[in-house]
């Protein structure tokens, strides 16, 4: 999976690709914290390239929703893939996760 | 451990220990003697409503205990009285007393003000339209609202049963959540202490507030015992607070000495009405025990408490030792495998054919499983996974764990029983951890199983048919992170020969040397593979199959497994 951040303009947006599993499920974590800390504003995680996400990576979504809170930002997840998008309704995630079918929609939810 | 503590002690006590318990012994006497009876405040202007609701009420007993009625006749005496006796039970409230209002205001005051969440308010009005019920329900934290022609005998009587029992469980839950919090705080900084005497110290001042109350007498002390057969008393509080270094034997009546000898005969901690003598392993010839006086009836969840408690003490006596505290990763898993059930004979003897599995990673992770039966007929199974490592996540899993065997005793529903962990986890959960839980409660006799899952990798049914499905209905969001969720309860139901596997990640995210996973479609095939074994059996497979998938890598997290078969 790789990791790429573009914090240029607008809300900071992390793209995923791949699969986002325990095997690298730590090593983005670590990428949140460190984007997190630099207190940028809102954050989009675009999973439009994602292919599969496992319960490790649910966790990482959860306390990255979680962490922003504090720092009064929102995080939203732009269009999931059919694959990941179930397993996030599977889970109830859909339900606290602020997630939208296009990145222009992710965008004007702030 | 070869080097473990041999405690012996000068007899000095230190002086703040002996304060600490000087109040808890003076006690209030007032609240003693009410001990044992529900407190129910009547509030309300007219002499002729407290004339009725007495009369109504007099002869009630509920659990054993009668009620104790308080009586006030203004907003104004109501706040005072409350604020007097904070473990009131009901408050029967008038809204238009010396101000039109004057009974709202009282509900601020005890909600905002004294924060007593507890007591269970029920507003009582004669004129509706002072206080509409829609509005008021909504902006005030009432628990029942009735208007006084309704309150008939036999209304009364059910409604104060029903704010009874609501009250009784509250403060259940309540009490549970408090001693494990208190469990928590104390654990760090009780691993930070340099001396033995300041660790014995810190576990009679921790044992007495998880087992005090407010005004409750305890008497503690901590004892030394060898093979030989001498027990000494190290120190004590309380009423033993004058026998440091003394022989039990001449200090203690004879029925404290027996339960002590009992419990050291036993090598396991007793319980006997007001007092307990808890026991702590230790590796050389010497044992150690706590005997506690109260003088209260020590419950159910006094006796949790008390061994989650000392399931974690005994190995700190070995860093205390070493005046090092580099084991908190040993200590996490000490208190998670302290935690599981590893008897499964109870439930082969009811026709289910169980067992479970749990192997800690190196860094641990905060798995659970547990299983229990509720009654005769049906069992609880829980599974679960907090989403953390270390000693946080190992105490979550613990407060978790605790929290579902005491909440299943109270409410019947799957999705109630997560609802209410949920709720409760929500609190203060300062560290933001989650715990994924599924949880069924299966029907011995007939095989239906209700269940709830809170965001937890969906259990296989394996159909003694061959076909294998995940159980992907009714999941909802994990527990502990958005409070007043609600968890859907579902069902299914199992016919002889059916199996039910359930795990954690750390089964099919284990990871090989090229970090491929385990994944589903391996784990599903084991199943099929395994259809018609005994659970042990399954398990003991898939674990080997682990094992050979993952052979020279690391294992990254937890793996835990619970299966069972119905009427094999």
């Amino acid at each position: 999976m790789e990791i790429k951040i573009d914090a240029t303009q607008g809300p900071v947006v992390v793209s995923l690709n791949g699969r986002l599993d325990a095997t690298n499920a730590s090593a983005f974590d670590d990428k949140m914290k460190e984007v997190l800390s630099k207190n940028l504003g809102n954050v989009i995680i675009s999973l439009e390239e994602l292919e599969y996400v496992s319960s490790a990576g649910l966790r990482v979504f959860l306390s990255s929703a979680k962490e922003i809170k504090k720092t009064g930002s929102q995080l939203a997840f732009a269009k999931p893939t059919e694959n990941v998008f179930k397993v996030l309704k599977m889970s109830g995630m859909d339900t606290i996760l602020k997630i939208y079918d296009s990145m222009d929609k992710a965008k004007g939810s702030f | 451990m070869e080097d473990t503590p041999n405690i012996n002690l000068s007899p000095a006590a230190s002086d703040d220990l002996d304060d600490l318990f000087i109040d808890e012994e003076e006690g209030d006497t007032g609240t003693v003697k009410s001990r044992g009876k529900w407190k129910v405040m009547i509030v309300d202007d007219e002499p002729g409503v407290h004339d009725v609701t007495l009369l109504s009420l007099s002869d009630l007993v509920f659990d054993n205990k009668e009620i104790d009625f308080l009586q006030a006749h203004s907003g104004t005496e109501a706040k005072a009285l409350i604020e007097a006796h904070p473990d009131c039970c009901i408050i029967l409230l008038d809204v238009v007393m010396e101000t039109d209002d004057a009974g709202l205001q009282v509900v601020r005051y005890i909600r905002d003000e004294l924060k007593n969440n507890l007591v269970r308010i029920i507003l009582r009005t004669g004129q509706p339209g002072q206080a509409p019920e829609d509005k008021v329900i909504l902006q005030y934290e009432i628990n029942d609202y009735k208007s006084k022609n309704e309150l008939t005998k036999q209304k009364l009587f059910t409604t104060i049963i029903a704010a009874l029992r609501d009250y009784r469980n509250l403060v259940t839950i309540d009490g549970t959540k408090r001693g494990l919090e208190q469990i928590i705080n104390a654990f760090p900084s009780m691993f930070e202490v340099q001396s033995m005497e300041d660790f014995i110290s810190g576990i009679l001042t921790q044992l007495s507030s998880l087992l005090g109350c407010e005004s409750c007498q305890l008497d503690s002390s901590f004892l030394t015992g060898s093979s030989s057969g001498n027990i000494t008393i190290v120190r004590g509080t309380g009423i033993y607070g004058q026998y440091n270094g003394q022989l039990a034997g001449t200090v203690y009546d004879s029925e404290a000495l027996e339960l002590l000898l009992s419990a050291a005969t036993q090598q396991k901690s007793l319980f006997a009405g007001n007092s307990c003598a808890v026991y702590f392993k230790n590796k050389t010839n010497h044992y150690n025990m706590v005997y506690v006086n109260s003088n209260r009836q020590l419950n159910e969840i006094d006796k949790n408490l008390v061994e989650i408690f000392c399931n974690n003490i005994s190995m700190a006596f070995e860093n205390i030792e070493k005046h090092k505290i580099q084991q908190s990763m040993k200590l996490a898993k000490d208190i998670q495998m302290g935690m599981l059930p590893v008897n499964f004979s109870d439930t082969s003897s009811r026709g289910i054919d169980l067992y479970a599995f749990m192997r800690p990673a190196k860094e641990v992770g905060g798995d659970l499983y547990d299983f229990f039966f509720i009654d005769d007929t049906h069992l609880c199974f829980v599974i679960g996974d907090v989403a953390d490592k270390g000693v946080p996540a190992a105490f979550f899993m613990a407060v978790t764990k605790t929290l579902i065997r005491v909440i299943s005793k109270l409410y019947t529903g799957p999705g109630e029983i997560l609802r209410i962990v949920n709720d409760d986890l929500c609190k203060d959960n300062e560290k933001s951890m989650f715990v994924t839980v599924f949880l069924g409660i299966i029907d011995t006799t007939t095989g239906m199983c209700l269940f709830s899952n809170g965001g937890h990798n969906p259990p296989y049914i394996i159909r003694s048919t061959g076909e294998i499905k995940a159980l992907v209905k009714g999941s909802t969001i994990p527990l502990g992170l958005v409070e007043e969720s609600e968890f859907k309860s579902d069902e299914f139901t199992l016919s002889q020969g059916d199996t039910l596997f359930l795990f954690t990640d750390g089964v099919t995210e284990a990871m090989d040397q090229q970090g491929q996973l385990f994944d589903e479609d391996r784990l599903e095939q084991l199943l099929r593979e395994n259809r018609g074994r005994a659970s042990k059996e399954i398990i003991d497979n898939t674990v080997s199959a682990l094992a050979d998938f993952t052979i020279g890598a690391e294992q990254s997290d937890d793996i835990t497994m619970l299966c069972f078969n119905w009427k094999r």
